[in-house]
């Protein structure tokens, strides 16, 4: 286990390396700097902000610098936000994209799961129909459209919540029910075709051949059974949510970090796409690592084991 | 002997966007206690839904239309879901015919065996465990006390079947219902799990329907057979009329198609195929089912249903052969003349 552990951070770590040098790469193929303006501006000033920041160094030196900075958790400085570092735009706009993340995968979690079953068990009756009317609706619409019209109902028509903004938990509403929309309907669509092909199982023929109760069969037999692709797939998703989407943050005026990766690109701000980038690798890694030890736990022909074992 | 189980007129169909099939269409027979009765027939005949339909598992859109089955005068049919449970796995064990499949993957044998040990015997965790690990020993799995906390992924085919049997023994059932239970298993640890029923059968004096396509299973551990087709059954006889005197150009179909090693033409002797397909079950022939693929159909096969007709009072068979109008056949087909 022990093993298993240090072999997978040494891989964690080479695909780290791998992600900052491709990104490194990318970044400076893009045409354009972060200080180039439609303004003429006098060389001085641009020798001196260059001599400033090292863009005048060589790229090989400045990818050395950052790597030296990075193993010290130094993410670097931001070119647009001269007073913040790149770990001081995560620490503030991480927390509220989490927040709003995790809202949005619990509520997600807590309505799809049993729709899903639900829609299992009633297969081919109305529930399943509705369900699945449902689903295909949050599948289809765009959340840029979800979080308008949500703004427009709940706080423009009937005004019970605020339309943007931060601050209050009034304010987490209309972004964590947008942003929750497609997870809901991905989830009870995944646990409905996933519980459906456990059911048609034959062990399921053989619990319910030894006299347990239907509702035994599916606690004991087929819930576990139907987690597995779940799993799978709570992981990325998770990843993806909790580190912001920058459509429902543009939307509701969040300060998360969606807003600022996809800013740091227009603006070549070098150090912030670099930083997000390490940032949202580093937590898909952790979130992979903690779903490939939730499948041993849940599956026992899954073995946890380093290749050379 | 006292009759234990008492199927009449039974029909189980499937209701489909295309039709009502008819997968079981007026299947009737007896089973005694501690007898071995085996029901053949080719895939899809209906002898997996018969077996169902006792166990009260058709699931939709599967439905019992007619008939009765009766355990020791009790209708289950008429028997409510939670007294179904009750009979389940407590009276009626079942065995299927993949044991790779058939045990669930995430739980152990453990969890597994004790769950029924558990709600028909009321015993607690610690006295089925005890139970349970009594089992795999019973059903003769080495070092159970160690196996039984592994997982069925650990076991082989053969070991899964015998976790199986002792799954469906657990609670000491009248009946154990064994779905082709070698089919998928290689024949030298074929003959060691109808061993293993024989024994059970023997010590716990278990009435066992044994459902399968091959005869060659039958013939060591049964004493009757029904011969089902297209859901009917068209023969049954007890087990030495059956292979020595069988009267159903079926049977006889059955029997041609059955690789032997006693008879004396070894060499010559090709196995003969019963050809063609058996009927779509949406729209049966009107007549006797089996008449389109019969070499010795006439002109009434075609149009009227056989009745049975009793050539002793064991052994019966729905043949319009049989009517004493019909011409006599003189020699069984190529195949079964050897027996």
């Amino acid at each position: 286990m022990v093993r298993y552990v240090l072999d997978r951070l040494i891989s964690s770590v080479t695909t780290l390396l791998l992600i900052i040098t491709v990104t490194f790469i990318l970044m400076h193929a893009i045409p354009g700097g972060p200080f180039d303006q439609e303004k003429a501006v006098s060389t001085q000033i641009t020798h001196n902000i260059e001599e400033h920041y090292h863009l005048n160094k060589p790229l090989w030196w400045q990818y050395g610098d950052y790597l030296k900075k990075i193993v010290h958790l130094d993410l670097g400085p931001s070119y647009k936000y001269p007073d913040l570092s790149v770990n001081d735009l995560i620490r503030e706009g991480f927390p509220v994209s989490a927040s709003i993340g995790l809202l949005a995968v619990l509520l997600a979690v807590a309505l799809g799961i049993p729709a899903g079953i639900l829609a299992a068990l009633r297969h081919s009756k109305w529930q399943d129909n509705l369900v699945m009317l449902v689903a295909i609706v949050g599948v289809s619409i765009p959340s840029f459209i979800a979080a308008t019209l949500l703004q427009y109902c709940f706080a423009y028509k009937w005004q019970l919540f605020p339309a943007a903004l931060w601050g209050t938990p009034a304010h987490l509403v209309l972004p964590v029910l947008a942003l929750s929309a497609l997870p809901l309907a991905f989830f009870a669509r995944l646990i409905r075709s996933s519980m459906l092909e456990v059911l048609s199982q034959d062990y399921i023929r053989t619990a319910r051949s030894k006299g347990l109760s239907e509702a035994a069969v599916v606690l004991r037999h087929v819930l576990k059974n139907t987690l597995i692709p779940f799993i799978t797939v709570l992981g990325p998703m998770l990843a993806n949510l909790l580190t912001g989407t920058f459509v429902i943050e543009r939307i509701f005026a969040i300060p998360g970090l969606g807003n600022y990766f996809v800013n740091s690109i227009y603006n070549r701000d070098y150090f912030v796409i670099l930083g997000l980038t390490v940032f949202y690798a580093s937590i898909l890694l952790l979130l992979n690592f903690a779903v490939d030890i939730v499948y041993a736990l849940i599956d026992p022909r899954i073995k946890l084991a380093s290749k050379e074992e | 002997m006292n009759t234990l189980l008492d199927v009449k007129d039974l029909k189980t169909s499937f209701y489909t966007y295309a039709g009502e099939v008819k997968a079981v269409d007026g299947v009737s027979f007896q089973l005694d206690a501690g007898e071995a009765l085996a029901i053949v027939g080719e895939s899809g005949c209906g002898k997996s839904v018969t077996a169902l339909s006792i166990m009260g598992l058709v699931q939709d859109p599967g439905k019992i239309v007619n008939g009765q089955i009766c355990l020791n005068g009790r209708d289950l049919t008429l028997a409510s879901n939670k007294e179904l449970c009750g009979v389940r796995g407590n009276e009626i064990g079942m065995i299927f015919q993949d044991p790779l499949t058939s045990l669930n993957p995430v739980l152990s044998i453990e969890q597994q065996m004790i769950e029924s040990l558990m709600l028909h015997q009321k015993l607690s965790k610690r006295q089925a465990i005890t139970r349970g690990i009594e089992l795999l020993k019973m059903v003769g799995i080495p070092a159970a006390e160690d196996r039984f906390y592994q997982y069925p992924h650990q076991f082989s085919g053969g070991m899964r079947q015998r976790v199986m049997i002792a799954m469906a023994m657990a609670c000491g059932p009248k009946i154990l219902i064994a779905d082709e239970p070698t089919t998928a298993l290689d024949v030298t640890i074929q003959a060691q799990i109808l061993e293993l029923m024989k024994g059970v059968r023997k010590s716990l004096n278990t009435a066992i329907v044994l459902i399968t396509h091959d005869l060659g299973v039958v013939a060591g551990l049964c004493q009757r057979v029904l011969v089902m087709y297209a859901g009917k059954i068209v023969e049954r006889a007890p087990i030495e009329d059956l292979y020595y005197r069988p009267k159903h150009p079926y049977t006889w179909g059955l029997l041609g198609a059955l690789p032997r090693l006693d008879a004396e033409d070894n060499q010559k002797r090709k196995l003969t195929p019963i050809w063609g397909k058996p009927p779509d079950l949406l729209a049966p022939p009107p007549g006797c089912r089996f008449a389109p693929r019969c070499q010795y159909a006439m002109k009434i096969c075609e149009r009227e249903v056989p009745p049975d007709f009793e050539i002793t009072p064991q052994h019966q068979a729905a043949c319009w052969l049989l009517d004493p109008r019909a011409p006599k056949v003189e020699h069984f087909p190529e195949g079964s003349a050897a027996l």
